[in-house]
């Protein structure tokens, strides 16, 4: 399973990597800049700061968002005073979320692999799907 | 030959170390020799190919409904010290593990720091266990 298989749009041009591999924290986590813990609605030793159910879905990512101030948006255009986090989907089902940097590039954590930055849609394929649920908040 | 107190306490201690290495190589021998040996190998493979399949996913529940991770819980405490000696390397996938393995383990530890606090901990843990498993 090699790197191009999983995410098919990935090139030298339109990534970079900017950390070493660390299975001590998850894209969701890194959404949020935190690189301790793993985030997802799930039982010890997973982390969710709120209460939940169990169930990754648009409600409980929302609400888990909206604990740290951030709204659903339909907006993704970069604005220096707003940071936005784009949250992907593949069948319905959430995989993976980054945050905005700047006009091009987002930063994710490539689940137990390395964080890089990319361009939105350098992720979508067949591992996360696409990003179709975005979140801001004014900074 | 003329023992003194020192020389004493040393040659007790060579004899000590070459005991201990005798000991350990016995050890290891028999080690090689059991099905505990294999358990390890297996271990390792089925652990390195669990990470390679779930590496991209932030899903628990896609990490523990691999067959590779019920296999490993089914090889029981065996699969304890491989587990440990990994944990660094892949922390999230040891510690469902080991938690699934040893039920009774039940750390502490600060939400936030979560993974990392209890990596110490199953450090600390298998430390005060020596190969006691």
């Amino acid at each position: 399973m090699t790197i191009s298989s999983q995410f098919p749009l990935l090139t030298k041009s339109n990534h970079v990597i900017t950390s070493p591999k660390d299975q001590s924290y998850n894209c969701i986590a890194w959404s949020l800049k935190f690189n301790a813990c793993w985030f997802w609605p799930s039982a010890f030793p997973a982390y969710w700061p709120i209460p939940h159910n169990g169930q990754a879905t648009l409600a409980t990512f929302s609400a888990m968002y909206a604990h740290y101030g951030y709204t659903l948006t339909a907006s993704f255009t970069y604005q220096p005073n707003f940071a936005r986090i784009a949250v992907y989907v593949l069948n319905g089902k959430i995989t993976h979320a980054a945050y905005q940097v700047n006009e091009v590039m987002w930063a994710s954590k490539l689940g137990s692999e390395e964080d890089i930055l990319h361009e939105l849609h350098a992720l979508d394929g067949p591992t996360y799907g696409q990003p179709l649920h975005f979140f801001e908040k004014l900074v | 030959m003329v023992l003194t107190s020192e020389s004493r306490f040393e040659t007790n201690s060579n004899t000590f170390n070459s005991f201990s290495r005798i000991r350990n190589q016995i050890a290891s021998y028999s080690v090689s020799r059991s099905s505990g040996f294999t358990n390890t190998i297996n271990t390792e493979k089925l652990l390195t190919q669990l990470f390679v399949d779930t590496r991209y996913t932030s899903d628990p529940s896609e990490i523990s409904s691999h067959p590779n991770f019920t296999l490993i819980i089914s090889q029981g405490k065996s699969a304890n010290p491989e587990l440990l000696e990994q944990i660094n390397e892949y922390p999230m996938i040891c510690c469902l593990l080991l938690q699934r393995i040893n039920p009774d383990n039940q750390f502490e530890v600060s939400p936030m720091g979560g993974l990392r606090d209890l990596v110490s901990k199953w450090k600390e843990w298998a430390k005060s266990k020596n190969d006691d498993f």
